[in-house]
């Protein structure tokens, strides 16, 4: 066993690239690691990897990304690069020979993922660009470059994203006493006793 | 009716399907609804199951979806948020496509998951619309 020890940039990186059915050039994976750390904001008011977000030329970027991805090649990420825009050409990623880890994330990360990946997995880089320019913090630095003109390097305000409110009174209704209600406790007990048989006869 | 198997494959939040249970001289029928939408590669999905035992409709987990709204139920079914599982895709492969909860009923899901109690964050989240 490897005795890497991957950050939770590390772990996003590798399990976006693995669950993609497609090579991802680095501005757009870089842009859904952003946008699975807006995802998460919404529900628990911070990122999941712990990173400050840039405004980079290309949009938003996570100041450990180059770094990540130095550390992934080769193991579990191949970086290579294709023709583009510029004479340097265009970084691409697809899965690495030789993981030292898995790209399982935490169940509750893996929700944000799936999440996020349903609804980019279909789009284009191009879409996927507007996606992650829709999102606040990326609104609010438009917003100051209209009036003020470049704001390139300046710091994303993640603390901008909207807070789910379902989310949040979900929570709200788990910390509120509840009155008993031992016959309605019966009846879903009940219930789900009666299904779980019903499903392990399905095989 | 509906059919098995290849439409579960591509089935989003909201649908209602028919899983048959084969007990012998006691087959069984439960109706369920799935909670996110289906994508290539998943391992499972999260159902909700119904049931015709309709006296907590007042309760705020529950949604009350009457008879003739999903076409091949006819009678009243209780769903019960709290009666949610984590479902195999080749268990749900079984399952029989009957319609689409209407986004009226969808609301009144959503609205009833955030009184749910007793399950984590991740589970609740996959079934969040």
């Amino acid at each position: 066993m490897s005795d890497f020890a991957p950050s939770a940039l590390e772990r996003l990186i590798f399990r976006i690239q693995t669950g993609m059915d497609r090579e991802l050039g680095g501005i757009e994976l870089a842009k859904i690691v952003y946008l699975v750390d807006v995802e998460y904001c919404q529900f628990f008011g911070e990122t999941f990897t712990g990173e400050e977000y840039i405004r980079a030329p290309r949009g938003p970027l996570a100041r450990g990304f180059a770094v990540a991805v130095a550390r992934l090649s080769g193991h579990e990420l191949i970086v290579f690069k294709e023709p583009g825009r510029t004479q340097w050409g265009k970084n691409c990623h697809r899965p690495g020979p030789s993981p030292r880890f898995s790209p399982d994330l935490d169940p509750t990360a893996e929700s944000i993922v799936t999440r996020v990946l349903r609804q980019v997995g279909p789009l284009s880089p191009v879409q996927v660009e507007q996606v992650a320019y829709g999102t606040e913090p990326m609104q609010a630095i438009l917003a100051a470059e209209k009036a003020d003109g470049p704001k390139t390097g300046q710091l994303l305000d993640m603390k901008l994203v909207t807070r789910s409110a379902a989310y949040l009174r979900w929570r709200a209704n788990q910390d509120a006493v509840a009155e008993a209600d031992p016959e309605y406790e019966e009846f879903i007990r009940v219930e789900r006793m009666e299904v779980e048989p019903l499903l392990a006869s399905l095989g | 009716m509906g059919k098995r198997g290849d439409q579960s494959l591509r089935a989003i939040r909201g649908s209602v399907f028919l899983i048959r249970f084969d007990f012998g001289d006691r087959p069984r029928r439960k109706y369920c609804v799935l909670m996110e939408d289906v994508v290539e590669g998943m391992r499972d999905v999260v159902l909700v199951f119904s049931t015709s035992d309709t006296s907590y409709h007042y309760k705020f987990t529950t949604v009350l979806i009457p008879p003739g709204t999903i076409p091949g139920i006819d009678e009243p079914s209780l769903i019960e948020c709290h009666n949610c599982w984590k479902v195999s895709m080749a268990q749900f492969s079984r399952a029989e496509y009957l319609g689409q909860l209407p986004d009226e009923f969808q609301e009144l899901l959503d609205e009833a998951l955030t009184h749910v109690r007793g399950i984590d964050d991740a589970l609740w989240l996959r079934m969040c619309g």
